[in-house]
């Protein structure tokens, strides 16, 4: 069994630009989901030179990693992940590689690597603490939420997790659609010391994955076409007092059941 | 079992730390050859796997040398055919790898087995073909499989390949991504998620590599020269390496995984910290975790790309913190294989430790002077117990991993 306690949470999202605005529209079930393909990340922690250099994927993930450690927490590391990765960077490199590959930008080319988001979080937080960037294909936030896990496990809390994707972009689209952006964070401390957070207990169990839905109908669309938004259920549960269970696939013979308990 | 579990010369250390994990059995397949036999022959040899770039996939061959894995051309794998799943497939294919992750299958159970594989690039390559003749802004039908376009692709495809059906990741984290694969691989292990894991590096020779290193000008046009004070950039390679982790007690006489010391720059996103600073907290980690000084250690695998930049900072940081360590880069003889180095250069350390041959830097006439007193220009026979390997990648991510030999 590992465990961990919620200690900071992250969200960004069409017409949401941040976690309380997220669970204020959440809680008024009269408001329909917003609707756009685009979030609009604030980049106000980058230095002005990043600012102007990082990509829309980067901004994204680096604001929902600041939100998730406002509190005063330093992360002692993180993982990133996304299935995708920065699409609509990786599509002007295919394209150019295409047409004239000798014209490949370099900054584009610093910036295609997976890591660019987990790079900028370490110069934006000034932290040397490890971090990962994982790809685990559409289902992979499990996979991510795991690997958080066992460094948890491991002593090194709080662990940052950030899970991103970005709206689909060019014919990259045909093969990894991705509807809208969407990015959440989620800061993980040891269960022991934080008694107010809600509680994660992890098992991996043996079976055939099944991803659980949200239980608000109205975040299914965002559940079902970008992939970081998989991990809807387990903000929903945290926000939600009592005790809530939900699993995410792994592998193709594993899954991870996750049981989140959150006081009053 | 692959006899390359058993190192010659070699003793258990009484006190083996306790998050010290089995390596079983492992292979490679890069520039120099195909399996352990190849890889530690021409190590031994000092022979260079680098050719005059012939890759054509994108036009006409960029002027420079590449480290290209001889004959894929004529070898299609199972499934979905891409250039790294025909590396990965004849990775399978030797050495017994297949047949000893068959048994451990059998032993542990699908379920019981992870995957973690480390990969800068994954297919890309084929994305690369399929935006080449787009129908009509859309990908060509022939070329729309989800593997081929998402960098989770070859880990799916291995997983369908091998049966195993435990959690399986892919870490992307630049030229450290399948070092790092080692240290999540134990650490799924010692969490008692698997009872083995398979970890691999794998990158294949692709457009955007060459082309994009070539726009950031650390390619160099002649064969690269690590730690060489005419050095003048990189030479990139295409590999795949293998290992597979277990408990100590599945396999005690096997070679071990004692620590991954990991650590971000926090610097800059393609340039290294000028004082090597990230560098030396994952080393100090690495250290730290497997409880060991720095004269316990008697090779380390460098990271060593030929840029001006890193081994610079590289040979500084060698000279003060670990002085009496012979060190070498092997990228000269297979290329910077990027993504899979790190499980590439782990292989070539316990080939090393396991055949008592530290390699040579092939390529390096006149070594930086901070160095030169302990790089290995040639290769050179000696007994090696403990061994670390270094990978350092955009990004600023840092990884370093701590190797024992087994006993024969």
């Amino acid at each position: 069994m590992l465990t961990a306690r919620v200690l900071g949470f992250g969200l960004c999202a069409p017409g949401l630009r941040d976690f309380p605005g997220f669970v204020t529209w959440l809680r008024d079930a009269s408001q329909p989901l917003p609707a756009g393909r685009s979030a609009q990340p604030s980049a106000a922690r980058l230095a002005p030179t990043e600012r102007r250099r990082a990509p829309h994927a980067v901004r994204l993930a680096v604001d929902v990693a600041s939100q998730a450690t406002t509190n005063g927490h330093d992360a002692a590391g993180a993982v990133f992940c996304s299935a995708f990765g920065d699409m609509a960077n990786t599509d002007v490199i295919l394209t150019t590689l295409a047409r004239a590959p000798l014209e490949i930008s370099p900054i584009r080319f610093t910036h295609s690597v997976h890591n660019a988001a987990a790079g900028h979080w370490s110069i934006v937080a000034a932290s040397h603490a490890p971090t990962t960037a994982l790809a685990c294909g559409r289902e992979g936030v499990g996979a991510a939420l795991l690997a958080a896990l066992l460094e948890v496990d491991r002593g090194h809390e709080p662990q940052l997790l950030v899970c991103s994707d970005t709206a689909d972009a060019g014919a990259l689209g045909d093969a990894a659609r991705c509807d809208s952006d969407f990015a959440v964070a989620l800061l993980l401390g040891a269960e022991h010391g934080n008694p107010g957070a809600p509680l994660l207990r992890g098992a991996v169990r043996v079976g055939p994955g099944r991803a659980t839905p949200p239980r608000d109908a109205r975040l299914r669309p965002w559940w079902g076409g970008n992939p970081a938004a998989r991990l809807l259920p387990l903000v929903e549960d945290c926000l939600q007092p009592g005790r809530q269970g939900f699993t995410l696939p792994l592998g193709s013979g594993t899954l991870l059941a996750i049981d989140c308990e959150t006081p009053n | 079992m692959a006899r390359w579990l058993y190192c010659r010369a070699a003793t258990i250390p009484s006190t083996m730390p306790e998050a010290a994990v089995a390596i079983a059995s492992y292979t490679a397949v890069s520039a120099l050859g195909s399996g352990n036999a190849a890889h530690r022959d021409a190590l031994r040899a000092g022979r260079s796997g680098l050719v005059p770039n012939d890759y054509r996939a994108a036009g006409a061959p960029l002027p420079c040398w590449i480290g290209r894995v001889a004959g894929l051309e004529d070898d299609p794998p199972p499934d979905v055919d891409t250039r790294l799943h025909r590396l990965l497939a004849r990775a399978l294919r030797q050495d017994q790898f297949g047949e000893d992750l068959a048994r451990t299958l059998a032993d542990c159970g699908a379920a019981r087995v992870a995957l973690v594989l480390g990969t800068s690039t994954a297919n890309i390559e084929q994305s690369e073909q399929a935006y080449r003749r787009l129908d009509d802004g859309h990908l060509p039908m022939d070329l729309r499989d989800p593997r081929l376009h998402h960098l989770h692709g070859p880990a799916e495809w291995l997983g369908a390949q091998t049966g195993i059906a435990g959690p399986a990741f892919t870490i992307s984290t630049a030229c450290s991504a399948s070092a790092k694969a080692f240290g999540l691989g134990a650490h799924l292990l010692r969490a008692g998620i698997a009872d083995a894991v398979l970890v691999v590096g794998a990158d294949s020779l692709c457009a955007s590599t060459l082309h994009g290193f070539n726009a950031l000008e650390l390619v160099d046009a002649s064969p690269c020269r690590p730690f060489d004070v005419q050095r003048a950039g990189l030479s990139i390679g295409e590999a795949a390496a293998m290992a597979i982790l277990r408990h100590i007690d599945d396999a005690p006489l096997a070679a071990r995984l004692l620590a991954c010391g990991e650590s971000s720059d926090a610097y800059h996103l393609s340039a290294p910290h000028p004082q090597g600073t990230g560098a030396e907290r994952a080393l100090r980690a690495a250290l730290r975790e497997c409880d060991l000084p720095p004269d316990a250690f008697d090779y380390v695998n460098l990271h060593g790309t030929a840029s001006r930049q890193n081994d610079v900072i590289e040979a500084a940081l060698i000279a003060r913190l670990l002085p009496r360590v012979l060190a070498s880069s092997t990228k000269g003889a297979t290329g910077h294989t990027l993504g899979a180095a790190g499980a590439l250069e782990a292989v070539i350390t316990l080939l090393a430790m396991h055949s008592g041959c530290a390699p040579g830097t092939t390529g390096c006439i006149a070594p930086e002077p901070a160095i030169a007193a302990q790089l290995l220009r040639s290769p050179r026979s000696t007994t090696l117990r403990h061994a670390l390997s270094f990978s350092f990648g955009f990004g600023g991510s840092n990884a370093c991993l701590a190797l024992a030999c087994g006993v024969p």
